[in-house]
């Protein structure tokens, strides 16, 4: 049997990654997820992975996927869960 | 003048697979396999142009610190004009073999085969090597990927990396339509799907 060898390395993050295969940056965001979350204000605001400032904040959920499908239209768009369920709980994500 | 030694990334596993339509899905689950292992998969596809092939190669796998080579494709080439072998990839794994024992440190290969004991009849010269035998199988690619690759921390299980598989093989489309690619065996095509492969293990972590 082969000895398996020993990965020590930490994982690089999703734009290390992307800037090692040779993708521009531009070319990282079009195809990185696109997150949307609920703020405490109540309104739902659209941000890149990894991004500070948001593409756009908007009243409801409905609006916030809408937006994020035009800003990328092949991209994986994830929603915050907002309610408990028997699918998922808080702090977790789902797909739009 | 002497050829300069490429630097060695320590995350970079070379690929030595056959580039057809009938390993498509192998090709899929090598790259989410490795991705969701934290590896940078690389191939012939995409390295640039304008220097010798062989300097190409022999380039990559000396930047690369991990070597996979599947053997799995030892039956005839059918397609005119000759019925042949193909002997690029016993070829690389030579390359590999050479590199490796001049710099043991260096660089690590693994042989995949599809069938058990095969080898044996058509690389007799790998006696005492046990290549990893994955049945021509995502499960089996994606297992043995994990049985030669270890993470200290947060080590993959296989279904999570069938989970990736899943993802990237169902995004294939919007892969090829974005390239504007007609196969998946093109370097723009691999490029992306490397990185939709880690798009999904980011996606699965947080949901």
């Amino acid at each position: 049997m082969t000895r398996p060898v020993k990965i020590t390395t930490p994982i690089p993050t999703l734009d290390e990654f992307g800037e090692r295969l040779g993708l521009s940056k531009a070319k990282r965001k079009s195809l990185g997820p696109i997150f949307i979350e609920r703020r405490p204000q109540g309104d739902y605001v659209v941000r890149r992975t990894g991004a500070g400032k948001a593409i756009k904040v908007l009243p409801t959920q409905k609006e916030a996927v809408e937006r994020a499908r035009e800003v990328s239209p092949n991209g994986t768009i994830l929603v915050e869960r907002v309610r408990s369920s028997t699918r998922g709980a808080l702090d977790k994500w789902r797909k739009a | 003048m002497p050829r300069r030694i490429a630097n060695v990334t320590r995350d970079a596993v070379f690929l030595n697979i056959p580039y057809d339509q009938r390993f498509r899905a192998l090709y899929m689950a090598y790259i989410a396999g490795l991705v969701h292992l934290g590896l940078e998969p690389r191939v012939t596809l995409g390295i640039p142009s304008g220097i010798r092939r062989l300097d190409r190669i022999a380039a990559l796998i000396e930047g690369c610190r991990y070597s996979i080579h599947d053997l799995s494709r030892v039956e005839l080439d059918r397609n005119p004009p000759f019925t042949t072998p193909r002997f690029n990839m016993p070829f690389e794994l030579g390359l590999a073999v050479a590199w490796e024992r001049a710099n043991p440190t260096k660089h690590t290969w693994f042989v995949f085969e599809e069938k058990p004991f095969r080898i044996q009849k058509s690389l007799s010269d790998l006696n005492g090597t046990d290549p990893q035998i994955h049945a021509g199988q995502v499960s089996g690619v994606l297992r043995e990927l994990r049985n030669v690759f270890r993470r200290t921390r947060n080590q993959p299980t296989v279904p999570e990396m069938m989970k990736t598989f899943r993802t990237v093989s169902r995004r294939c489309a919007v892969i090829l339509a974005a390239a504007g690619a007609t196969s998946l065996f093109e370097a723009r095509a691999f490029q992306d799907l490397c990185f939709e492969a880690r798009v999904a293990v980011e996606v699965s972590s947080k949901r």
